[in-house]
């Protein structure tokens, strides 16, 4: 990895002693966000994880380019309003010149049409900013294995946006048959309620709703909620009014 | 008919009620006197200064008839041009046409230069000329009514306790009245009618409606706020 | 002589005339002056509100939102010993998130952002989704023909038909509500119908109710519109606003 000439407004961290074993294993990523108390968080958290690398930050979405083009990282955390380029305007460019970057986004809550953009632009997943550090590392790990991560707070109402959207939601050309009891309980997942709710309206145990969920969650190939109720949105398993 | 002709019809009406009457011109002198610091703080001063110069005219009028029994054409015009520059002051004061100063001067002066031209080019002892007190009456009026108008459409509280309102009231209904009883007595000059009588007798009760409106409204002037913009 | 009388009759009547005809004409132009006055009053007072609103709403996303979300990361950040204390901090995060999901919906209700970036008609279309699932009116809009609105109108409107929607659900007890949407000649045209029990115009507006329908008239004013209200007691509701839009 090359840590690059230091520019002046980027900040590049110190970097961790190479580690034989994990070099080949870890992912390198810069994070952008124009917010720099939240910035400086999240560069901390990273900086602690075995997992990834932190090559830089950037404060807006012209630093990004320079700094993407400086440290060709895997992957890149961008926030979504910046100043003088925007995290969609960046993630377009950047994709344009290094389409195998993965672009996850960063969003604050009153941004829902501007993630969806962002997904139509490239971006392989999102997540909102008051996700947990496990979050975050999971959607990382997630999208670096090339899949799609839907941060679990999702909205309703932003699960119908991305369904409508030009974005292609899952690899899965053909949705997989479900049987009517998987059905039911998709639905109720979609409502919110949880596997002892379920249970209870279903007069199952808790453990076999929980099972039934895995099993959900493997066949539409999604990791959360989020990611069961936009698939159930797209192949109208459920319908929009029923969930908002 | 001759102003002595015309002074005696007045005179034969009940003396004492016109008397009587003709003081109640000093009520607005007292209600002026007891409110002094209100009126120079509130911007009335034209209009009291008017008050007294109509209290003095009170007196020089009966003196320059009786005592020096000469005719009172010239005291009686000189006092409504006064009268005229005062009233025409008081409202700009109260702010009419306070943006546009040559209109202002214009309507103020217009009178005057018809007063000159009566008094100087006609020199007329016998009867007064009515165009400059006509022209004067109409002005008046049209400024008054101006700025009633303007109070009743712009939210004033109280109306009837605010005392330009009451003045301006008072203004309509004399100078009306005035230009009507320039109308009788000039066609009273040729002859006499029953109309012009009537209407030149009501002239001691206008008046003394008038002078208590007035005074009424000095009563009323509230007293100085300490921070106004105005 | 009797030509002069004639003639000083003639002058006092023009002169009183021209007094009475004065009396009207300056009373009709201050009191158009003193209405207009009233509506700028009214505009500027409106305008002020809704930069507030707008400032406020900045300000939560701008000022609370990446301080909540650093303290989140924070937290999730500290790695404890016990399973207490991981508890507790698990706990404080889903508080945070509770604080953040409520400041998403103040600022939500304080300004749709979906306002600025879709525009009106997709505003309302996600405001009525939101409006149908927490309560049981029926809600429908119909767009006859597409509709466009100057920037600095639409936040009205928007508002307008947020009002019109809260009083049909808080006071009229209906089962069903149409919003219709036109345009014609320049104007947008915007009827809306109830089956609700309806209500006596006059005792309302009166009434600490009439708040919202004042309001109502006041938005209406100060885009040039006109609207138009029918209702009697049983027999629904119907709103009719018009407003020049070219």
């Amino acid at each position: 990895m090359e840590a690059g000439a230091a520019l002046p407004q980027t900040r590049l961290l110190p970097q961790k002693k190479p580690n034989f074993i994990g070099m080949k294993n870890r992912i390198s990523l810069v994070i952008a966000d124009d917010h720099e108390i939240f910035r400086d968080g999240l560069a901390l958290m990273l900086s602690k994880q075995e997992a990834v690398t932190l090559a830089g930050q950037a404060g807006d979405g012209e630093e990004l380019l320079r700094l993407v083009d400086t440290t060709r990282p895997d992957m890149v955390l961008t926030d979504i309003k910046m100043p003088r380029l925007d995290g969609i305007g960046a993630a377009k460019l950047i994709l344009k010149r290094y389409p195998d970057t993965k672009i996850i986004a960063l969003s604050m809550f009153e941004e829902e049409d501007l993630i969806v953009e962002m997904l139509e632009a490239g971006a392989k997943g999102y997540l909102l900013k008051n996700a947990d550090k496990r979050e975050i590392l999971e959607a990382i790990l997630t999208v670096n294995e090339g899949n799609i991560f839907y941060c679990k707070h999702t909205t309703a109402h932003l699960a119908s946006l991305i369904v409508k959207s030009k974005f292609d939601s899952h690899k899965k050309a053909v949705g997989p048959l479900f049987t009517d009891r998987e059905r039911e309980i998709i639905k109720l997942i979609c409502r919110q309620h949880t596997a002892q709710e379920i249970g209870d309206l279903l007069f199952l145990s808790k453990r076999t709703v929980e099972g039934y969920r895995t099993r959900i969650l493997e066949k539409m190939d999604v990791k959360n909620t989020a990611g069961v109720v936009i698939f159930a949105l797209k192949h109208s398993i459920i319908k929009e009014e029923e969930i908002l | 008919m001759d102003p002595a002709g015309f002074n005696r019809l007045t005179m034969m009406n009940s003396s004492n009620l016109l008397f009587l009457l003709s003081i109640t011109v000093y009520f607005p002198v007292i209600a002026g006197l007891v409110r002094l610091r209100r009126i120079k703080k509130g911007g009335y001063q034209p209009f009291f200064i008017l008050m007294l110069l109509a209290g003095f005219f009170e007196l020089v009028n009966p003196f320059v008839l009786v005592v020096l029994r000469m005719h009172n054409i010239v005291v009686v015009t000189v006092y409504m041009l006064f009268e005229w520059l005062l009233i025409a002051w008081q409202f700009r004061e109260w702010g009419l046409l306070r943006n546009r100063k040559k209109l202002y001067t214009f309507l103020v002066a217009l009178p005057c230069l018809v007063w000159l031209v009566e008094r100087v080019v006609f020199w007329e002892l016998d009867h007064f000329m009515p165009y400059f007190q006509v022209l004067y009456c109409f002005l008046v009026v049209i400024f008054s009514v101006n700025t009633i108008n303007f109070m009743i459409t712009h939210d004033y509280r109280r109306l009837f306790k605010n005392p330009t309102f009451l003045i301006c009231i008072a203004f309509i209904i004399y100078f009306v009245y005035t230009i009507l009883f320039n109308w009788a007595y000039q066609t009273s000059l040729n002859g006499r009618t029953d109309t012009t009588t009537f209407i030149i007798m009501l002239h001691g009760y206008v008046n003394a409606l008038t002078n208590i409106t007035f005074a009424i409204a000095l009563l009323c002037i509230p007293p100085p706020q300490k921070f106004t913009l105005k | 002589m009797e030509a002069k009388v004639l003639n000083i009759t003639l002058f006092v009547s023009l002169i009183l005339g021209i007094i009475i005809v004065y009396f009207f004409v300056s009373i009709i132009r201050y009191h158009r002056r003193y209405v207009k006055l009233q509506r700028e009053k009214i505009f500027a007072e409106i305008t002020i509100r809704e930069n507030e609103r707008k400032r406020i709403a900045g300000d939560l996303h701008d000022s609370l939102g990446p301080l909540l979300s650093a303290v989140k990361l924070n937290i999730s950040s500290v790695e404890v010993e016990s399973v207490d204390d991981r508890e507790v901090l698990e706990k404080t995060g889903r508080y945070l998130d509770e604080i953040i999901g409520s400041m998403r919906r103040i600022s939500h209700d304080l300004l749709p952002s979906t306002l600025e970036r879709k525009g009106l008609l997709e505003a309302i279309r996600e405001f009525l989704l939101q409006v149908k699932n927490k309560q049981s009116v029926n809600i429908q809009l119909y767009v006859v023909k597409e509709i466009t609105v100057p920037k600095e109108k639409e936040i009205h409107i928007f508002r307008m038909v947020q009002e019109i929607v809260h009083n049909t659900i808080k006071h009229a007890h209906a089962h069903n509500l149409q919003i219709g949407f036109s345009e014609e000649g320049g104007y947008l045209l915007c009827l809306t119908k109830d089956d609700g029990q309806g209500f006596d115009k006059e005792k309302v507006l009166s009434s600490s109710h009439g708040l919202g329908l004042r309001s109502l008239e006041s938005r209406c004013e100060i885009l040039n519109g006109v609207l138009t209200l029918d209702s009697a007691p049983g027999g629904g509701t119907h709103y009719f606003i018009k407003i020049p839009v070219s």
